[in-house]
């Protein structure tokens, strides 16, 4: 009697330690610990371009938390909650900068970065209405020329510069967060 | 003595694998108050009755499309088989799983889902694949859906994933350990509040607007599998305007569905048509639409299905009459608890987000 109560409490004992086992980082009910809506940002290092906007660098992929500190009150917010609440996409603009977050584990990363018109440029001096050989002055070569996009890549961004008839249309800094 | 011992033996396996199971059974998350999206998929196997329009794809479904309002006005028995961001893939193998236990005369795919080409969220993974029972549709839409740091045996053993939420149990995981209660009405997830539309961002100018290569080729089986099976696919874009529904990506859609004899139609532009006015007819701002928004949608889409395809009217089946007699109770049971919540509390207790359990 006493080998069998043994052995029930072996077998719960077991159970029990089976369940306590492993790191409790990510428990949260739906995941949400372990990654965000655009990817995985834990380990994305904010290594890409730089964009500096009133003497503030923003890089893609940084948190956006000292970026909103040191640049203040924006002149445009926008919220919207993202499917079964897991998180909020956050967009800011700054003047003629428009800076969109993905959130992770709580903490608001930078998105993308969209230059809105020519009273801003990229640090190299781009702005929009430069030429495209401006651009491939600048920046050399691109990684793609999707025939209306320059993309180029820098760590985990990318620079893009749209383009038509050889003018600069659209300048975005985008995240790489896969 | 060995006999004793072998049973003995026997007796401590089966208690360990009980006592996982039940722990499992405790462990996994309920999804029965507050992000109840992750019940949804699940559901579906509890409706019996057959259904002749399937809906499968992302929160532009399930929350845009009231099952009942297409039943009330035209009789259509419908699904709406839904799930939190749901991926083309997970709408592909949820089609292939639902084909397993019957076959619609339509099968209506909402397109925001293209936009995304790799899998984005472990959270979303789990609200679209935990739910299904197992087949080789599910093992297949794992396979096609996990992110670099999932495992598959997670899937396999849900314990594995979800062992140290024992510090984060609620009244919820106890209470329904065994079983759960319905949180939508044939996939139909009801919110009767009302939060205006704003002014949305602008979109981001894209590098490339090409449709991902994944996901185009996944909308491409789910033609191929109806097809096959004789069923007539619907592409649509619900009528909400956020996030951003790109004209480039309209144009892939629209020639996608002509090179496959497939119906699509963008509702953005019918907003009037329908008869939608977003400062009544959402409850976060123009993201979804609100219960009167959604019966709005279900009515036009519905007299449209109705023109277009030989759908039975089944009001006067009594068989079928008493199964949705049953769901319109529950339906406006909800419906006026949720009113009574606004006016009581003005905002909803027991749903959304926020509810308190």
């Amino acid at each position: 009697m006493r080998r069998i109560a043994f052995l029930l409490c072996a077998a719960v004992l077991t159970a029990a330690l089976c369940v306590g086992c492993g790191n409790s980082g990510n428990t949260n009910e739906t995941g949400e610990g372990k990654s965000t809506q655009q990817g995985s940002a834990n380990n994305v290092k904010a290594d890409g371009f730089v964009f500096t906007y009133n003497g503030t660098d923003i890089v893609p992929n940084a948190k956006m938390e000292p970026i909103t500190t040191a640049l203040g009150e924006p002149t445009k917010y926008f919220e919207s909650e993202s499917c079964a609440f897991q998180g909020k996409d956050k967009v800011y603009t700054y003047g003629s900068v428009v800076i969109n977050t993905y959130p992770d584990s709580d903490v608001d990363y930078v998105y993308t970065i969209e230059l809105k018109d020519d009273t801003v440029q990229t640090k190299e001096g781009i702005y929009i209405g430069s030429s495209v050989d401006d651009v491939k002055a600048k920046y050399g070569e691109p990684a793609e020329d999707t025939g209306t996009a320059l993309v180029y890549e820098k760590g985990t961004s990318t620079l893009n510069f749209g383009y038509a008839d050889k003018v600069v249309t659209s300048i975005v800094y985008n995240a790489v967060v896969e | 003595m060995k006999r004793k011992r072998f049973i003995a033996g026997l007796l401590v396996v089966a208690l360990t694998i009980g006592c996982l199971w039940l722990l499992q059974r405790l462990l996994v998350p309920k999804y029965q108050t507050g992000i109840v999206e992750g019940s949804m998929i699940e559901e579906y196997y509890k409706d019996e009755s057959d259904h002749e329009v399937l809906f499968i794809g992302d929160c532009e479904v399930y929350e845009n499309f009231s099952t009942i309002t297409l039943w009330e006005n035209y009789g259509i028995t419908s699904y709406i088989r839904g799930s939190a961001q749901q991926l083309v893939w997970n709408s592909y193998y949820l089609l292939e799983d639902a084909l397993r236990y019957e076959t619609p005369k339509v099968v209506v795919f909402n397109v925001l889902a293209l936009k995304y080409d790799e899998p984005q969220s472990e959270a979303y993974n789990r609200m679209s694949i935990d739910g299904m029972r197992w087949s080789q549709s599910k093992v297949d839409n794992i396979r096609a859906s996990m992110m670099e740091d999932e495992n598959f045996i997670d899937y396999v053993f849900p314990l594995l994933r979800y062992h140290s939420r024992w510090s984060e149990l609620t009244e919820d995981d106890f209470r329904h350990i065994f079983s759960k209660d319905l949180v939508t009405h044939n996939g139909y997830y009801m919110r009767v509040d009302v939060k205006p539309q704003g002014e949305f961002p602008d979109p981001t100018p894209l590098a490339d607007y090409t449709l991902g290569e994944k996901a185009m080729s996944y909308m491409q089986k789910m033609v191929d599998l109806c097809k096959e099976k004789g069923i007539e696919l619907v592409l649509i874009k619900a009528p909400t305007e956020f996030p951003h529904w790109y004209d480039e990506w309209d144009i892939q859609v629209a020639e996608f569905a002509k090179k496959n004899d497939v119906e699509y139609i963008n509702y953005i532009p019918l907003q009037d048509e329908i008869g939608l006015d977003m400062s009544k007819d959402t409850y976060d701002a123009g993201l979804h639409l609100n219960t009167s928004g959604a019966e709005k949608m279900a009515d036009y889409f519905g007299a449209w299905l109705t023109e277009n395809y030989d759908l039975t009217d089944y009001r006067s089946n009594e068989k079928y009459a008493a199964i949705w007699q049953e769901k319109v109770d529950f339906y406006n049971a909800m419906k006026e608890q949720q009113y009574y919540e606004l006016e009581t509390y003005g905002e909803l207790k027991s749903f959304g987000a926020n509810a308190i359990q």
